[in-house]
């Protein structure tokens, strides 16, 4: 593969201006003190959250679409998520993500070399898999998703990170919407119907997740996820099969990124700890549902039956289409069945947090399968750099 | 400007009523254009003298000749500078409902009327008008209070009649306003109003199941139109239509107890399986009584639940018929009486376009 060439690097890179005078005198600093951070340290020091304000990193693929920025994602992750991780050791980690002063540009480069084979799709999906990992808000999992959506090889994770979700502005409605757009794939088919069962509380997309859950091979943050719509139902043993599978999906990385495991753990144990509570708000929801604007749909496809009697007066039959007023009311009654903001606000918030730990951990989970499989495949013959030993070599422990 | 009417035949304003009124008396599908268009420059001069009356029936003459546009816009000015007329608002009202989509205008139409009544309350004609606009628009119980005002006011009332009874029938679930409907055709009939009034007793034979009955009402409706003759067309289609979708909505009322599970979707139905699930839910709390109480969950609570989705369903269904066969009704039956019936004298009375004895 030819290394594109990037831009910032023929130059001084950004992340090399000094610090600013002001932000070295308050943390007592030298400006020569302040280090430009390519790796985070464990625990963190004083001129690294210095460093960090002051833009003084390396971002993510920040140096090229190369292996060894990939490897230092990971290595990132490794110690921003380790044992003995910083508390905001994820934040910290979080914020190498894009720089101020070139944006989101490494990324987009990394993007364009994927898409043009100079890179493997699975660095677009480590950069998806950092901010997935590290618990990063919709919108910035978005943000990062979004450039790789073109690209064949990365539009399906990337799709998947920027459709499963909503939670955090109760934007469930719109992501449901351009989820329903996406092309079907098993993982898709679960999301969906995930969203139809928990957050539109329709029975038939619960019968559907059953039966694409017996058939299919689901990857395991999909089937995680199918088992926490069988959980709102109350199934039995369905609590322990959650938190079985979640151990699974995490094994190969939890000694690695273990605060990974407790923040889903954390998730985990608030969205179960009341099966029964949870099961009852969902129902309340579902029942304040207007149900009776399906009997809508059921009397236009009976008055469209009867299209062949329809031939009073002249002899002529009579055109298909329904009266404006049957439309509208058709329209409005699928506005309705819909409906995810059902009046009963108390069982509908109480779903809605549920769902948003749901989705937060599911993203977790599916970087926790990227980086698994990262480490799998990026492994080299003999670990030579400090990244490469944090991952692979006696530093694997974090 | 010299005024286009000599003393020797009144007024301009009054000239415009006489014309008016003849327009009214020779309504034939509409009215001749020349008559209208005399009353309308009769009413022109006397808007130029300052009487309202005359800017009222100028827009009004307008909107009997086809230019609703033009007469809204004039009506609108009319409000703007005699607010506190009820004239203006009534005329607006009127033509409004008598736009060929009425449904698109009813909300604005209802407005008009509203304020119409504001300022001049206990007059059936507004009243009635009133709940037909509210009909279309959609407000049912408000249009259910209007048709009864207009009722109280005056029981003979056909208009208001046909709008109790089709509310009753469709948004109040009672079956016994059919006989209403069937009725009110025929006296319909005996009083030489147009057929138009037997796509309510169609609606009426229908949901008693006489459905051939039903079908010779709907034919008796749509009589006056000529067969294949194109302009009448899409009166004839909407009322067909309309009849279409009430087969589609079957015989009998929305909550009636043998139907209405069967049109919220029967056992496959989210509505079926909540409550089916909400059962389960009440059986599992009742015996673990210790474990419901410790998640907040009480049998009491599920059950008041369970009765409170099925009262809001069925609530709901009368709801869903009415925004389906209400509105569906005033989409066919307004045109159609506008192309059939000129404004009644009630009307003309209502925005002030009457000449005073003495």
């Amino acid at each position: 593969m030819t290394r594109p060439s990037v831009p910032w690097l023929e130059t001084k890179p950004p992340w090399e201006e000094p610090a600013p005078e002001s932000l070295c005198a308050e943390a007592g600093l030298s400006r020569d003190g302040v280090p430009v951070i390519r790796l985070l340290s464990v625990p963190s020091n004083i001129p690294e959250l210095v460093a960090l304000r002051a833009d003084r990193f390396v971002p993510l693929f920040g140096e090229g679409p190369t292996r060894s920025e990939a490897v230092r994602a990971l290595a990132n992750l490794v110690l921003g998520l380790g044992e003995r991780a910083d508390v905001r050791g994820a934040d910290h980690a979080l914020a190498l993500s894009t720089h101020r002063s070139i944006g989101s540009k490494p990324l987009e480069m990394l993007a364009h070399a994927v898409r043009d084979g100079q890179a493997p799709a699975l660095y677009a999906e480590i950069a998806i898999a950092y901010s997935s990992l590290l618990g990063a808000s919709d919108l910035q999992r978005e943000s990062i998703a979004r450039l790789f959506e073109a690209s064949p090889d990365t539009s399906h994770e990337a799709r998947l990170a920027i459709t499963v979700g909503g939670g955090d502005y109760s934007a469930w409605r719109e992501h449901y919407e351009s989820l329903r757009r996406l092309p079907a794939s098993p993982a898709t088919r679960v999301a969906r119907l995930w969203f139809e069962w928990v957050l539109a509380r329709r029975f038939s997309a619960l019968e559907q997740l059953h039966a694409i859950s017996s058939d299919t091979e689901l990857d395991p943050a999909s089937a995680w996820l199918a088992e926490s719509a069988f959980f709102v139902q109350g199934e039995d043993q369905s609590k322990e099969r959650l938190v079985s599978q979640a151990e699974r999906v995490m094994a190969p990385v939890a000694k690695m990124i273990p605060r990974v495991m407790t923040a889903c753990a954390r998730d985990l144990v608030e969205g179960v700890r009341t099966p029964l509570s949870l099961r009852w708000k969902h129902l309340r929801a579902g029942a304040a549902k207007d149900h009776a604007a399906a009997a809508i749909r059921h009397w236009l496809a009976a008055a469209t039956a009867q299209l062949e009697d329809d031939e009073e007066h002249s002899g002529e039959a009579l055109s298909p289409e329904p009266s404006r007023a049957a439309t509208e009311a058709r329209t409005a009654a699928g506005e309705f069945l819909l409906d995810w903001f059902v009046g009963d606000r108390d069982a509908r918030e109480d779903v809605d947090a549920y769902a948003r730990r749901i989705v937060r951990v599911y993203h977790r989970l599916r970087g926790a399968q990227t980086f698994a499989r990262a480490l799998r495949e990026l492994a080299p013959a003999s670990p030579s750099s400090v990244e490469e030993q944090l991952l692979w070599g006696k530093g694997a422990q974090g | 400007m010299r005024p286009s009417f000599g003393p020797m035949l009144g007024t301009p304003f009054e000239y415009g009523v006489i014309a008016l009124e003849e327009a009214r008396l020779t309504w034939n599908k509409g009215a001749a254009p020349g008559i209208l268009s005399r009353a309308a420059r009769a009413f022109d001069d006397a808007a130029r003298a300052g009487d309202v009356g005359g800017e009222v029936g100028a827009a009004v003459a307008r909107a009997l000749a086809g230019d609703t546009e033009g007469a809204t816009r004039r009506l609108h000015e009319s409000i703007a500078r005699h607010p506190a007329e009820a004239g203006p608002y009534v005329a607006l009202g009127v033509v409004l409902l008598r736009e060929s989509d009425p449904l698109a205008h009813a909300n604005e139409a209802a407005w008009a009327l509203c304020a119409a009544r504001d300022i001049a309350p206990h007059v059936s004609f507004i009243e009635r008008e009133l709940a037909a606009a509210l009909c279309a628009s959609g407000h049912f119980m408000s249009a259910l209070q209007s048709a009864r005002a207009a009722l109280a006011l005056d029981p003979e009332d056909l208009d208001a009649r046909l709008w109790t009874a089709l509310l009753r029938l469709y948004f109040g679930g009672d079956s016994s306003a059919t006989t209403a409907l069937v009725e009110l055709a025929e006296e319909a009939d005996n009083q030489l109003r147009a057929p138009i009034f037997w796509l309510g007793a169609a609606a009426g034979l229908y949901a008693r199941s006489d459905f051939q009955e039903a079908r010779i009402a709907l034919r008796r409706s749509i009589a006056p139109m000529k067969v294949g003759y194109e302009p009448e067309r899409p009166f004839v289609d909407a009322a067909r239509r309309w009849m279409r979708e009430v087969r589609g909505f079957g015989p009998g009322v929305a909550m009636a107890p043998d139907r209405w599970l069967r049109d919220v979707g029967g056992a496959q139905s989210d509505y079926v399986r909540t409550r089916s699930a909400l059962t389960a839910l009440r059986d599992a709390c009742a015996k673990d009584p210790e474990r419901a109480l410790a998640e907040g969950v009480s049998t009491l609570e599920v059950e008041a639940v369970i009765g409170e989705m099925e009262a809001r369903t069925r609530r709901g269904m009368l709801d869903w018929a009415a925004r389906l066969l209400l509105r569906g009704f005033a989409e066919a039956f307004l045109p159609l009486r506008q192309y059939l019936e000129p404004p009644p004298y009630e009307a003309f009375a209502a925005m002030g376009l009457v000449l005073l004895d003495g």
